[in-house]
């Protein structure tokens, strides 16, 4: 019993010794932290720290803390706190920080089909006076998902759009081509399923965000607005939906943006759409057979929902010019190079072209031709309580197989009440 | 004989069947952290580890060696190798060189000589490729992404355990010795608390904490975690006290203790195994909680929370190294106070 104590003293001990070794930005005592806590943010709010959220990769953030964040702070002597904090709670956190007007993020990055929640709550701030420090060279869509009603409330930074990855192994074993079109795509599934025995093409069905844009993509490839939703097109894509998804993984209804990774990795699905972040990963682990291309064509073109990242700042922050400095710095032409060259990450401006090399290159030429083709989902006000009607309509029509154009109906005139208010 | 032998076969099996049930996941996770990527990510991965390596957990013990100012600090793989420069200057680099790179500006100082060479994208992309740096393990990335998420966890997780059982076991005791129709409605109030879900209160809890300026901090958070512990501890001590008979205390109150002494020699050692009981629950709900942590830590993260991100953002196999970290002292601790848990302690304590 003494020795099983000591080896517990002993243990805690040296998980102590190893906290005491941080940054003064953590106290060793509860005490001490809480008296320090406020002279801490006034002594940071003196030396310009700016406390900057993004919710990124490993490989991205060691691009980040290595080269940029390093090169800012040479560059400005601001200095640059990063923080990881994922898209949904960042919203969480903003709400509760701005509501008590304490912050503790002076900056962050959030997914441009993330942004209704912190418009509606009204938790950033407005940044119209800068619009002219926007470069003429970023994309001009990126400029629109960061506009609400004539107010630009966020800045462009890091365009985005998701790309088909596939297991060129497996397809080759079947003797098979990617799909790029919808009866090819429709003709692999059942393939896939027949030799299989169960459904390797997956699509994100998992009634969330995901699931949404996904639906955005079928309709605006078959030509219809997802904002009418019982036009031709539309009717279109549900049908077509309706049709495909006897023979999808049955990992569609759980596939999201961090899973669906997991299931081409683990060989369980052989085709499906993602973001592009995971590519690095895929290359270490040595799955170089997961291939990628910009993805499939309807009837009428091929699209794909613009995706990416904004830069907002909380609202009542207190750093609003050292935010927009290193904001611009995002922006500049040299940073975005780097961000092509060593992330394969698209540009924001059409003037910065990083050398793609090695195992990235094709990565980077099927998110080139996708973004050639990406367009916003659209900042409507009232998405918030939209997105339940485009998941229960495919709820209603995809997965229980209801009559298309009358469940289309009902979810049209459900979208036109919203549209009225 | 054969059925009693036949029924002692039958509980070994039992046991170790739910003790494999137990101990399988725990094994599954220690395999992917020490297995690697390509025997891992099939379709039908094999069960025991066929090819070890130690490359995970390395990736989250050490990091790159860095310059007061965040920089890597790079080598040349090999003992030369030439660059060359915007102007068309060709530099000899040594395997002796230590430099840095501003992949933003695109030039690497040395830091052994004050020099500078500004390359082009090409040239810079092209001397990555054969670059090597040093690992150590106390870098200050290690020290941010593990250290201090387990130095937080831990300091957290014991102070709540601490500060819940002493003010648990004393109120347990109480509403125990009540009339037992007031102590039910006592318990059955505390319970009513646990009835709202935590990431409910989570929020305001942040907005007042945040105003208090208690993020970020162990205390603001151990606070928090009190929050849904005490009356859970409680409800467990009420219990734990209610089973001593009251005719123990007595007997030592007429031997000259007063109630204090009685309830300190007396009472509570015969409580230890619910207080052991209710001290590994709460430990391990700190331990593991996520809303709290989630909204209240900003800079120091707990180690569920550093987890969550390199689960979401990262690969699986760092997370299973950083988990089996979160998983050993759950272990050791709860195998030093299951010692405590000692059944039959009031046998024979009140004769007829």
């Amino acid at each position: 019993m003494k020795k099983s104590m000591k080896l517990i003293f002993a243990a805690m001990l040296s998980i102590l010794l190893l906290a005491a070794c941080s940054s003064n930005q953590s106290s060793s005592s509860n005490s001490n932290e809480e008296s320090s806590n406020n002279s801490e943010e006034t002594k940071e709010d003196q030396s310009g720290t700016l406390r900057v959220a993004f919710g990124m990769g490993e490989s991205e953030w060691k691009v980040f803390e290595n080269e940029i964040i390093p090169a800012f702070e040479q560059e400005t002597g601001i200095k640059v706190s990063p923080i990881a904090i994922e898209s949904d709670n960042l919203i969480n956190k903003l709400t509760a920080e701005v509501d008590s007007g304490n912050f503790s993020v002076d900056m962050f990055a959030q997914d441009v089909n993330n942004l209704s929640a912190l418009v509606d709550r009204d938790l950033v701030e407005d940044l119209s006076d800068y619009k002219s420090e926007i470069p003429d060279s970023v994309i001009s869509g990126m400029v629109d998902v960061s506009t609400f009603e004539d107010q630009l409330l966020f800045m462009p930074y890091r365009p985005n759009v998701e790309i088909a990855f596939y297991n060129q192994k497996k397809f080759d074993k079947y003797g098979m081509k990617p799909p790029e079109n919808w009866d090819e795509l429709l003709e692999t599934a059942k393939t896939f399923k027949e030799e299989e025995g169960q459904g390797r093409v997956a699509m994100k069905a998992n009634l969330g965000g995901d699931n949404v844009l996904h639906m955005f993509d079928f309709i605006r490839q078959a030509g219809g607005d997802p904002y009418v939703l019982n036009d031709e097109g539309s009717i279109k894509a549900f049908t077509f939906m309706q049709e495909l998804y006897p023979y999808l993984a049955e990992q569609s209804s759980k596939a999201t943006w961090d899973t669906m990774n997991q299931y081409l990795e683990k060989d369980s699905v052989y085709l499906g759409q993602n973001w592009p972040f995971y590519i690095p990963q895929f290359h270490e682990h040595g799955k170089d057979e997961i291939k990628a291309y910009s993805g499939w064509s309807g009837p009428e073109k091929e699209a794909h929902t613009l995706g990416g990242e904004v830069i907002g700042i909380p609202k009542g922050s207190k750093k609003v010019d050292e935010a927009m400095q290193f904001a611009q710095f995002l922006m500049s032409k040299e940073v975005q190079e780097l961000l092509v060259s060593e992330l394969a990450w698209p540009s924001v401006r059409s003037d910065a072209y990083g050398s793609v090399q090695g195992y990235q290159k094709p990565y980077f030429e099927a998110i080139k031709n996708a973004l050639e083709h990406a367009e916003p989902r659209g900042n409507v006000p009232y998405w918030g309580d939209a997105e339940s009607i485009y998941t229960e309509a495919f709820q209603k029509i995809v997965v229980e197989g209801g009559d298309v154009e009358e469940n289309l109906n009902t979810a049209a005139e459900q979208l036109q009440k919203l549209q009225n208010q | 004989m054969n059925r009693k032998r036949f029924q002692t076969w039958g509980i070994y099996a039992t046991l170790i069947l739910f003790a494999t049930a137990m101990i399988s996941p725990v094994y599954i996770l220690l395999k992917v952290s020490i297995s690697a990527p390509e025997e891992v990510n099939t379709a039908h991965p094999t069960f025991l580890v066929q090819d070890a390596t130690f490359d995970h957990w390395m990736d989250i013990l050490t990091t790159e060696k860095k310059t007061d100012t965040g920089l890597m600090i790079y080598r040349i793989e090999g003992d030369t190798y030439t660059v060359e420069d915007v102007d068309g200057n060709e530099h000899t680099l040594t395997s002796s060189n230590q430099f840095t790179i501003n992949g933003v500006f695109k030039k690497i100082s040395f830091l052994d000589e004050n020099k500078e060479i500004n390359l082009d994208r090409d040239g810079l992309q092209d001397l990555r490729d054969h670059l090597t740096t040093k690992k150590t393990f106390f870098g200050q990335k290690v020290i941010d992404n593990l250290y201090q998420p387990l130095g937080k966890s831990f300091i957290v997780a014991t102070v709540t355990t601490i500060v819940a059982i002493f003010i648990c076991a004393p109120a347990a005791y109480v509403i125990s010795r009540l009339p037992s129709y007031i102590g039910y409605i006592v318990v059955l109030s505390l319970l009513v608390t646990r009835m709202f879900p935590d990431v409910g209160i989570a929020l305001p809890v942040a907005t007042r904490f945040l105003s208090w300026g208690m993020t970020d901090t162990s205390f603001g958070l151990i606070l928090a975690h009190l929050i849904p512990n005490l009356p859970f501890l409680a409800w467990i001590l009420v219990g734990t006290f209610a089973t001593i008979p009251k005719d123990l205390e007595q007997s030592a109150m007429i031997d000259g203790a007063n109630r204090i002494t009685a309830l300190a020699r007396v009472v509570f050692p015969i409580a230890i195994p619910g207080i052991a009981v209710g001290s590994i629950f709460v430990w391990l709900n700190s331990w593991n909680e996520f809303i709290y942590a989630r909204y209240l830590s900003t800079e120091v993260a707990t180690l569920p929370l550093r987890i969550f991100e390199v689960i979401t953002r990262g690969s699986i196999f760092p997370a299973a190294a950083c988990s089996m970290i979160l998983t050993i002292p759950v272990i050791i601790i709860t195998f030093v106070l299951q010692r405590y848990m000692k059944s039959g302690m009031l046998s024979g304590a009140v004769k007829g």
